[in-house]
């Protein structure tokens, strides 16, 4: 960039850091209020913007929601959340990748038809189907289970999946494949050493796209699971205390920083490749 | 032609798991969901009509107050929704674009938000968004407190006025700049150098540079953010649950509602018929954009 002298450079940068503290307030406040004692949560100078983080951090929320009251309701749903999400996340995007190289190699009709259908799909209101298939569900003894929250999420992530993975695809330079091949390799070590790792960075930005947006669903979790298939959004949304009406809110913060640190991980370590990914439908020259 | 099936064929065979999946799952589950919102039901006990069957179910909807409110809520909420997240994204793109020190640490933390699930962020900002004021100020409240601003100290989206919607977009805003951000910021590293260098020769400002040539550039981009962003906010339902929790008719919108419908009041073909019209809505919106983009695709290519 021409406008980077260091002479311009500097307010912007000032500029910048009201933005990190406007979006980072409230995720610390999360982490703050894991940390505190419920002593400490129902003190009114404790929690105040000036001073809200814990005096005394204590690691009970945590031990509540692995091995104390709560953990008969946090780790099943932690465990359910890791098989379904991933389960999703790999049927997926191995049928995002046969549609997708289908698309970007092999000459068919209705190419055309099938991604524009996919795009479509994707902006489709997921509540819209949530009444049938919970009648369906009900019906066929999949309501409740772990089968029948991963097909929904195929459902729910399929269709963006075939969208960014046809637009990485279609950018991989294919004639490559044939010029290994001329230069004597075998058709299996041209898909392998060429291909493959031209492909990868689509192919793990996908996983990882749809990972985020199972592992973050609470339409289809909430309604389609009661206790045994419950996820742990939806786990979240029915943390309750030993008495009704006493709130568990630092186990629910507790539950809320490790659910949500996976994800921080993934966007903080891949953010380039989400951007690239989550853009390509959108913006086009 | 035989050899032109045949060569047809793995490519079939390639899509058809994805197709059949879509069509079960996406498609005939929407049929079914329009099929279920035209049917008659009576109460088990008293024999009373629910639903009188048909087209009347979605006038009868339609002419509801509870849903005419959600619809109304939905409103407000969409139309800040969008402009906030479209005037902070631009705004961030611009900042980060202009060449800020370590652009990369800060465009990973604007995006952060976007990845935590609205249930995770919804248990913070339900408490950020306390309505509490003077002694008993918490949150954003205390905040303004603390800058002097205690007359602007409200209930948030339990005040008690007609457009408190407005206040639930301001998480939703908080959640989804940086994704805007993303989509400006890719429109303006599309647009090449010699285009500003041109201009800045001609004379023009910065200012001037950023009306007349780069911002001009943008306008799909900005169409595109302002579809997803717009469809986003008539879908959304996990915040407004997180926030206000199951059932609140003060926070309702269509999604809301149509829980409502279907879980508390046990009724699943007016949640179907309010399913119906929210894809319809969804749909005026959206169906127009695809047509226009994959038209001008087809131009480029």
């Amino acid at each position: 960039m021409a406008s980077q002298d260091i002479k311009g450079t500097k307010p912007y940068t000032l500029l910048a850091i009201p933005i990190i503290i406007w979006t980072l307030v409230p995720l610390l406040w999360t982490l703050a209020l894991s940390g505190k004692s419920p002593a400490a949560l129902a003190s009114a100078n404790e929690n105040t913007l000036g001073n809200f983080w814990p005096k005394d951090w204590t690691w009970d929320n945590y031990a509540l929601i692995f091995t104390g009251g709560a953990s008969d309701l946090f780790l099943p749903a932690l465990r359910n959340s890791v098989v379904v999400c991933l389960s999703a996340t790999v049927i997926g995007v191995i049928l995002a990748m046969f549609c997708a190289y289908a698309i970007a190699r092999l000459n068919f009709p209705g190419k055309r038809v099938i991604l524009t259908t996919a795009l479509t799909v994707s902006f489709f209101p997921v509540i819209a189907m949530v009444t049938p298939l919970f009648d369906l569900w009900t019906k066929i003894g999949l309501f409740d289970t772990i089968p029948g929250l991963i097909i929904p999420y195929l459902a729910l992530t399929l269709p963006l999946s075939i969208w960014v993975l046809s637009a990485f695809f279609q950018a991989i330079p294919w004639e490559m494949e044939q010029a290994a091949q001329v230069d004597g390799a075998t058709t299996w070590q041209a898909f392998r050493k060429v291909i493959v790792p031209l492909a990868a960075p689509g192919v793990f930005t996908t996983a990882i796209i749809s990972f985020f947006i199972a592992w973050n669903d609470f339409v289809f979790a909430i309604s389609l699971t009661s206790d045994k298939a419950r996820t742990v959004p939806a786990a979240l949304a029915f943390f309750t205390g030993a008495s009704q009406f006493e709130q568990p809110t630092g186990g629910i913060m507790a539950a809320a920083v490790v659910v949500t640190i996976p994800v921080v991980i993934l966007v903080l370590i891949f953010q380039r490749r989400i951007v690239a990914g989550l853009t390509s439908g959108a913006v086009k020259g | 032609m035989r050899k032109r099936a045949k060569d047809r064929l793995p490519g079939f065979l390639l899509v058809l798991p994805s197709i059949i999946l879509i069509a079960i799952f996406v498609y005939w589950l929407i049929y079914r969901n329009v099929a279920t919102s035209l049917d008659q039901t009576v109460t088990r006990a008293t024999k009373r009509v629910l639903n009188p069957g048909g087209l009347a179910n979605y006038s009868k909807l339609l002419g509801d107050g509870e849903y005419q409110h959600a619809l109304f809520n939905l409103l407000v909420l969409t139309v800040v929704f969008v402009a906030g997240t479209m005037f902070f994204g631009l705004l961030w793109a611009v900042l980060l674009e202009k060449g800020v020190k370590g652009e990369g640490f800060f465009r990973s933390v604007y995006l952060l938000p976007m990845a935590i699930s609205f249930i995770a962020a919804g248990v913070v900002w339900r408490w950020l968004l306390s309505p509490g004021v003077g002694e008993q100020a918490v949150g954003l409240n205390q905040l303004l407190a603390m800058m002097g601003l205690e007359r602007f100290q409200n209930g948030w989206w339990q005040s008690p006025t007609q457009f408190s919607m407005a206040a639930m977009a301001i998480p939703a805003i908080w959640q989804l700049s940086g994704y805007v951000m993303a989509l400006f910021l890719a429109g303006f590293r599309g647009i090449s150098e010699d285009q500003r260098e041109a201009a800045r020769i001609d004379g023009a400002s910065e200012w001037q540079l950023y009306r007349h040539v780069l911002f001009p550039q943008l306008s799909p981009i900005a169409l595109s953010a302002l579809i997803i962003i717009g469809h986003m906010s008539m879908k959304m339902f996990d915040l407004i649950y997180a926030i206000a929790g199951q059932n609140s008719y003060k926070a309702s919108v269509p999604a809301t509602l149509m829980w409502t419908q279907l879980f508390a009041q046990n009724n699943p073909t007016a949640a179907a018929v309010n399913a119906t019209i929210l894809l319809v809505l969804v749909a005026i919106v959206v169906v127009p954009y695809l047509i226009y983009t994959s038209k001008s695709e087809k131009g480029t290519h």
